[in-house]
């Protein structure tokens, strides 16, 4: 006991130096938050449970720091010999080890817990909900988990010296990859996705079991793993591994497991990008083979216009002369419209009709270029005249020009933006490109989305909010009302003048939020508020005018979840009797997601079920805490449903 | 003898070179398929372009560490300067490697590309010459920094991580946009622009290429013993601890100190009045009625400002200036505002036109909103409200008619019957608001001020003001927190009126049980729904 003390007692002396790093950095932080911040107005909630993956991430900084070297150094620099000559085992020394990092990681993250602590019970105020100290403890204990977890993981890594790093980051990547193709379970393995609060400071926060025991026989292998090669005397290994350094063999075997994990991850990465899987990108394969001389169907064509240069596949050059007959004065009214400068009409815009587009996706625009495909035939809607793709082209060709305007400005800004560029290409689409009822259809969509309260000026120009707690394609219609409004108000020729400003050399860059709108507006001579009044104006009439049409609609705001063999199953408070107003081919949908901050991409749908219930597969839904959210299709000739606020729920068993 | 060398370079890491060249080339290949693939991106190009701002660093700053800081690390460069041969054309040998790898790697990327799209890209020589340019040149930049890099020895990850942290800093959280300066510009628009060349991006790019290969040969050809040793030698742990130190002070430092340009703001089509220094403006949500009552009420609420702005002792040119724009619709005399990033103004909305809104409630309540960013939020501490909203009161009820204040006083009346008023009332008024409702919380607060104006005085009250809510606060500066910790408003409040709290708010209370006031004519009988909305 003794002796496990003195080694104990060295460990620390070893330690000390990063440990008073450590400390005087945290001394730092204090002095700073405490000299230049108003630290009575920081709610642990906020401060720290909304910055969940700041603290992990730095947890796994320190983890690195601290255990890389930890066990490999003292074979490195030859001391392990004399660790070896004490009456001392290896496991005693690997322990010592082992706990006095994990001491020193636990300390620190327990010391800024405190700290936040501390500033959430000054910025408490008479309204302020309880303390909520159960949440606060389930925090604490799984930081203190990630710290020990980490710390043992990059420990076992650690033995790879020099590769270390670089196998930590191709499993990093493999299980980042694993996710993005939503293999089931994946998730439980990732740590960084450990600490996961309910969305709701209120709510009860349950704790990850699952989770914590994968990652729990997870570290306990890997602290045995680590232990085992830590016992493993010099010798054979000491040459192998310098034969790895220094000889051909080791470099082309190093070489080779760099290939490899490039190879998976790229194969990852592949996978993940092909959105239909395999056997559509076998299709896709297929379809960019070069054409056989039997099979001219499939060649490409590159065919000029005044203003185009269009690629298209051979099969549908008849519907391509319609839409090129017409592609110019498509270019010469959005440009005029937009008023693009004459020195910018002279370079072509390339359409690339022959590759694949993202499902349900009907173009893309960049810089001078434009993705997209002209939508399937119909035999009930005959479209002779191309309309819908001359619709298309219109609409990527406005985000081109928008790009082109204000010289990529709005790229720099795109969280701030995004509703006013699909506005602004809506708007054309609709005006120049469509007939009536595209519009209609936009404006009772958004009167719906506006009796919810869900359309608020403030919160559109921030994307990444509004994408999340409303429908993240709800932009489309509201930015269009919006650039309705600019119209309105300044007439004609305001949104060109507005790109104007936006562009302008001598503009701030990277305005974020209101600020670039409030900015824009300002140079371009524009009150922004006026456009804001008359849009509540629009708003509020449109739904006085679709108020009876709408009626049948109510938005769904609570509801239940609950598991049933491989399905989680949501049982949503409807109004008695909501069928019986309902229009010819309105309908209902249910979207789930299994947290607040999924990608799109990890919702899953479902429609309308027996007893009134939604259920979509259990295995993406692995945490109790999960979101839903339910959508109106108005008719059965609506393109898109019209969403209510996300509801969050706990998944009783 | 230039052969030799070449020679001598290929022997020793012919296998690594051959290697990351044909693994570059393999993932570019990669790259190209999946983003054929992906019908997300913008076509095969995309994709390079990512390749080549994201992968291709990592060949680069292999193949320049292994021949360069490889010399170092395991001292062969003393073999060599031993030859009888100029040291620059050794480290120029290198350099031309270098720069012939990149090339190779980045051309390559560029025809895989070119052969992948298979038609689907309209390719021409133009077109062709941007992509090879602009590719080859970026990858000539990376060559010419990490070669400088590798040249710094022990201090290569220090200064590599500082380089990589400070560039994702200036990205992404100030104004610089560095996709628009060389070298960046060149990857910024690759693969969408066919018919502008970057020259300009190009020439620049090339300039700062050649700064960094003077700079390597600099360190370079400095002889061993001098910089290279001191930078070819193992950093030590304490070395690597203040280093991490260092590091990691200036980072928070800077993103502490970083203060991010204030935003301009105006009202284009505001009416505007100025009287004294306070400058008010007011945008009527109908554009198209005459204007003459908002100049008559913006010249009214601008005089009125600067008395009370007086009055509370805020000097003229802190008093920041006013916008108020009119939306209807806003229930119960209910205001909304919003915070202008960076800049101190006064943002306010507010039904200004509707029965029962008075220009004094306007004034009233642009003076607490003034209050509010002139302190930088700190008076909205609730602790602290209280006196704003009394102040307010004072101000909103100065010319009030009878009616108007028998109204308020019976307002106050009933709530403190109903929900009472004690200290714990007074200083948690979030709470008490949510009970009783904010409009009849200020009428409270109003109801006590008025009782303290007469127990005390309007000077001690004035003194009151000016020691609890009128400093100004800026931001970075943790002083009032501290003020506030050691100077918490009850003790100001007994120093400053010679009333503990205590006594002041039990004598407030009869006050205003002393005062049952009585409904305006025509308002609902008690029992009317409370104000639900909490002011800001």
């Amino acid at each position: 006991m003794r002796a496990f003390r003195a080694i104990l007692w060295k460990e620390w002396i070893s330690l000390r130096p990063f440990a008073l790093l450590l400390f005087a950095l945290f001394v730092f932080g204090l002095f700073m938050v405490q000299a230049t911040e108003y630290f009575d107005v920081y709610p642990f909630w906020e401060n720290i449970i909304g910055n969940v993956g700041s603290v992990v991430a730095m947890t796994f900084i320190l983890a690195v720091v601290v255990s890389l070297g930890l066990m490999v150094r003292e074979k490195d620099e030859g001391t392990l010999l004399y660790l070896d000559g004490l009456p001392l085992s290896r496991f005693s020394i690997y322990l010592a080890k082992w706990l006095i990092a994990v001491a020193l990681l636990v300390s620190i993250n327990l010391l800024w817990t405190l700290e936040s602590i501390v500033y959430d019970l000054l910025s408490r105020g008479s309204a302020s909900p309880p303390v909520p100290w159960r949440s606060i403890g389930i925090f604490t204990v799984l930081e203190l988990f990630l710290s020990v977890y980490f710390l043992t993981i990059l420990i076992a890594f650690s033995f790879l010296r020099r590769w270390a790093l670089i196998a930590v980051g191709a499993i990093f990547w493999i299980l980042f990859g694993l996710k993005s193709m939503q293999v089931p379970y994946a998730g439980l393995l990732d740590p960084f996705t450990l600490i996961e609060a309910p969305a709701e400071m209120g709510e009860r926060w349950e704790w990850p079991r699952l989770q914590l025991l994968v990652m729990s026989v997870i570290g306990v292998i890997a602290w045995v793993t680590g232990y085992l090669i830590f016992s493993i005397r010099q010798g054979a290994v000491s040459a192998f591994s310098r034969g790895m350094r220094e000889a051909w063999w080791g470099k082309l075997a190093g070489g080779c497991a760099i290939v490899l994990v490039a190879v998976m991850w790229l194969g990852i990465f592949v996978a993940v990008s092909w959105e239909e899987g395999i056997e559509a990108a076998r299709a896709e394969a297929e379809k960019a083979r070069p054409a056989a001389p039997e099979d001219r169907k499939k060649e490409i064509v590159t065919r000029e216009s005044g203003h185009f240069l269009f690629l298209y596949r051979r099969q549908i050059k008849r519907r391509m002369e319609t839409l090129m007959a017409e592609a110019d004065p498509i270019y010469e009214t959005v440009a005029d419209f937009l008023e693009l400068p004459t020195e910018r009409r002279g370079d072509r815009i390339t359409v690339d009709l022959s590759s694949p587009l993202a499902a349900h996706n009907a173009g893309q625009a960049y810089w001078k270029k434009i993705r997209m495909a002209l939508p399937a035939r119909d035999k009930k809607k005959p479209d002779p005249e191309e309309r819908e793709g001359i619709a298309i082209l219109g609409h990527e060709l406005t985000h081109v020009f928008i790009d082109q305007i204000t010289d990529g400005r709005l790229e720099e800004s795109f969280d701030a933006a995004r509703w006013f560029h699909e506005g602004l290409a809506s708007y054309v689409e609709f005006r120049f490109f469509r007939d009536d009822s595209g519009a209609t259809s936009y404006r009772r969509w958004v009167a719906l989305a506006a009796k919810w309260e869900e359309v608020e000026f403030s919160e559109m120009v921030v994307n990444r909010t509004f994408s999340t707690e409303r429908d993240p394609f709800l932009a489309y219609p509201a930015g269009y009302l919006w650039v309705d409004s600019l119209v309105r108000v300044y007439g004609d020729d305001a949104p060109a003048k507005l790109l104007r400003a936006l562009g302008r050399e001598d503009g701030p860059r990277k305005l974020s939020g209101l600020a670039l709108w409030r900015d824009a507006c300002l140079a371009a001579g524009f009150d922004l508020e006026r456009v804001r009044s008359d849009f509540r104006n629009q708003l509020t009439a449109l739904q006085e005018e679709f108020a009876e049409a709408l009626a049948p609609f109510p938005e769904i705001t609570a509801g239940t979840a609950s598991r049933r063999g491989n399905k989680v199953v949501i049982r949503p408070e409807l109004p008695d009797g909501w069928q019986a107003g309902l229009p010819e081919g309105a309908g209902i949908l249910c979207r789930v997601r299994p947290r607040a901050d999924a990608s799109p991409g990890e919702w899953r749908y479902s429609k309308l079920g027996e007893d009134e219930t939604f259920a979509v597969p259990a295995l993406p839904f692995l945490k109790p805490g999960i979101g839903f959210q339910i959508g109106w299709q108005l008719d059965g000739g609506s393109s898109h449903p019209v969403f209510g606020e996300w509801v969050n729920v706990t998944v009783t068993e | 003898m230039n052969r030799a060398l070449l020679y001598k370079e290929l022997r020793q890491h012919g296998i690594w070179l051959a290697l990351l060249a044909a693994l570059s080339c393999f993932v570019f290949l990669v790259i190209v398929i999946a983003t054929g693939a992906d019908g997300s991106s913008g076509g095969v190009f995309f994709g390079i372009r990512q390749g080549l701002s994201y992968f291709l660093t990592i060949p680069i700053f292999v193949i320049c560490h292994l021949l360069v800081a490889m010399e170092f690390r395991r001292h062969t460069r003393l073999f060599l300067e031993g030859l009888p041969l100029p040291h620059w054309r050794m480290i120029a040998i290198k350099a031309c490697l270098a720069l012939f790898l990149a090339a190779l790697m980045a051309g390559g990327a560029v025809m895989t590309g070119v052969i992948a799209s298979a038609g689907s890209e309209a390719i021409n020589g133009r077109f062709l010459g941007i992509l090879l340019t602009s590719a080859i040149t970026w990858a000539w930049f990376l060559t010419a920094l990490f070669f400088l890099i590798s040249f710094l020895g022990r201090y290569k990850v220090v200064i590599l991580l500082a380089l990589i942290f400070g560039l994702s800093w200036i990205n992404y959280a100030t104004a610089v946009p560095l996709r628009d300066f060389p070298p960046f510009a060149l990857l910024s628009r690759f693969g969408f622009e066919r018919d502008l060349w970057p020259v300009e991006d190009l020439q620049m790019t090339g300039l700062i290429a050649l700064g960094l290969f003077a700079a390597a040969f600099l360190l370079g050809l400095a002889r061993e013993g001098s910089v290279a040793a001191i930078l070819g030698e193992t950093m030590s742990y304490r070395e690597k601890m203040l280093l991490g130190a260092a590091v990691a002070i200036l980072f928070t430092a800077v993103m502490i100190w970083f203060t991010p340009q204030p935003e301009p703001f105006a009202l284009p089509g505001a009416v505007e009045e100025e009287y004294d220094g306070v400058r008010v403006h007011l945008s009527p949500e109908d554009t198209t009625r005459p204007v003459d009552d908002d100049v008559a009420l913006a010249a009214y609420l601008a005089r009125r400002l600067a008395e009370k702005r007086d009055w509370l002792g805020i000097p003229k040119e802190e008093f920041p200036p006013v916008y108020v724009v009119e939306r209807q619709g806003l229930v119960n005399e209910e205001i909304d505002w919003e915070e202008v990033e960076g800049d101190r103004v006064v943002l306010m909305y507010a039904g200004y036109r509707d029965a029962g809104f008075t220009r004094d409630t306007l004034v009233a309540f642009s003076m607490s909103v003034a209050l509010s960013v002139h302190s930088h939020r700190r008076v909205d501490k609730e602790h602290r409200w209280w006196i704003v909203c009394g102040i307010e009161g004072l101000i909103e009820m100065e010319h009030a008619d009878e009616t108007t204040r028998l109204a308020r006083e019976k307002s106050a009346y009933d709530t403190v019957k109903e929900h009472g008023f004690t200290v714990e009332k007074l200083l948690g008024r979030n709470l008490y608001s949510e009970e009783a409702g904010w409009r009849e919380a200020d009428a409270v607060a109003w109801m006590a001020f008025r009782y303290l104006t007469e127990t005390v005085g309007e000077e001690k009250v004035q003194a009151l003001a000016r020691k609890t809510i009128t400093r100004r606060v800026t931001r970075q500066d943790s002083r009032p927190v501290w003020r506030e910790l050691f100077a918490p408003v009850p003790r100001v409040f007994e120093s400053t009126t010679g009333l503990t709290l205590e006594a002041f708010v039990e004598g407030a209370r009869d006050y205003i049980i002393t005062h049952p006031g009585a409904a305006a004519p025509g308002a609902d009988a008690p029992g009317a729904p409370k104000t639900e909305e909490v002011k800001p």
